[in-house]
């Protein structure tokens, strides 16, 4: 999986995953995400919309993440979900767990709201 | 994950299999789809349990070839099958937990075996996984502290722990009240939906095959008698399988001069 980190405007960093995000990938994702979440980053958005697969590996690594931000008052806002890997949140009964939206736009318009 | 669609993830071609001098599987030839529910079904002693042990690569056939993703699993090496291991998941009648450890533990073992997940990510992925089954705040208990179903359950979130692309069944629903079967169903049917799995279940309930196949498989003394949609499995008019289907039960002689024949041919 390729995992790319990006800033967009005030302090919000979006991380793109492009490929499977499972058992041999996530450590990748875990690292970036823990990193932003030590630096205290204000907000960060997962940008899932290249990514194909999720296992619950994934979804470690995102309730880790969740709670790893939560800690300074950071956010963390899932994006771009395709399906099936709504599906996956849904069968962890994690939809209501996580923020969601449709895409990157939306994920920053309600960070700016 | 998965190969393409539309080809096979299993072939199984021209199985023959033997406990000693007795031939218990004849000749059988099937497909399991990818990312679909292959449900193998009929009378206990049919030949179903045996041939998950050959899927699973835990007996090697007398003769025939088993393809998984192409490749023949009845010649694999060692190192192959380790591999291929890795991608299926089990869940064996009782469970089969190691009984000392805590369930949580048993969960955690493949994850620490063969992945470099850090602990805090297995810690959650386990989680998650008793959730799934519904044993969320079991993880300290020990398998002996479960009824039979729990430990079933237990047994599953273990199958589960590596997100396994082939995950087999055998036999689910036994020992289960209807409830919690009927819940166990509902699983499946996610698992495959959601994770895009390829089940295959090994089961005699009439009930949760016809609710969870795609493809079923009928077995009789060793032999494929219906094979197909459960649609076009319940048209079968082949008379043993009509006599799985509508629960008659066995009549082992049709005639009384066969009985005597055989209490002759003993005594």
């Amino acid at each position: 999986m390729k995992v790319s980190l990006r800033q967009v405007n005030d302090g919000i960093s979006v991380i793109d995953l492009e490929g499977d995000f499972d058992l041999y990938s996530s450590p990748k994702a875990r690292e970036v995400l823990l990193q932003l979440a030590k630096d205290k980053v204000p907000a960060v958005i997962v940008n899932l919309d290249k990514v194909g697969y999720m296992d619950s590996s994934g979804i470690a690594t995102l309730i880790e993440a969740l709670r790893a931000l939560d800690k300074h008052g950071g956010r963390l806002i899932l994006a771009g979900l395709n399906a099936k890997t709504m599906e996956v949140i849904k069968l962890a009964r994690l939809e209501k767990v996580f923020e969601i939206r449709d895409n990157e736009e939306q994920a920053i318009a309600s960070l700016k709201s | 994950m998965p190969n393409v669609e539309s080809s096979p993830l299993i072939r199984v071609e021209n199985i023959v299999a033997h406990y000693d001098s007795l031939e218990v599987l004849h000749n059988l030839t099937f497909d399991v789809t990818p990312r679909a529910i292959t449900v193998i079904m009929g009378v206990s002693g049919c030949g179903k349990s045996t041939l998950l042990k050959l899927l699973i690569g835990l007996k090697k056939p007398t003769s025939g070839n088993i393809y998984v993703d192409g490749k023949n699993l009845v010649k694999m090496s060692r190192k192959e099958l380790d591999t291929f291991r890795k991608r299926i998941g089990v869940l064996f009648q009782g469970g089969a937990l190691f009984n000392s450890m805590t369930v949580g533990e048993n969960i955690a073992v493949p994850l620490r075996v063969h992945t470099k997940l850090s602990e805090e990510t297995i810690r959650i992925m386990c989680q998650l996984k008793l959730e799934m089954v519904g044993l969320a705040g079991f993880e300290d208990f020990m398998p002996s502290q479960l009824s039979g179903g729990m430990r079933k359950r237990a047994g599953l979130a273990r199958a589960l722990a590596m997100d396994p692309e082939i995950l087999f069944f055998d036999e689910p629903s036994s020992g289960l009240d209807p409830i919690t079967s009927a819940g166990l169903d509902n699983l499946i049917l996610k698992l495959k939906s959601a994770f895009g799995m390829t089940i295959v279940v090994v089961t005699h309930e009439l009930e949760s095959a016809f609710t969870i196949a795609d493809q079923l498989i009928v077995m009789d003394k060793g032999e494929i008698l219906a094979y197909g949609t459960p649609e076009e499995v319940k048209k079968s008019t082949n008379q043993r399988v009509r006599q799985f289907l509508e629960r008659q039960p066995e009549e082992k002689y049709s005639k009384d001069s066969q009985f005597l024949e055989s209490l002759l041919s003993k005594a």
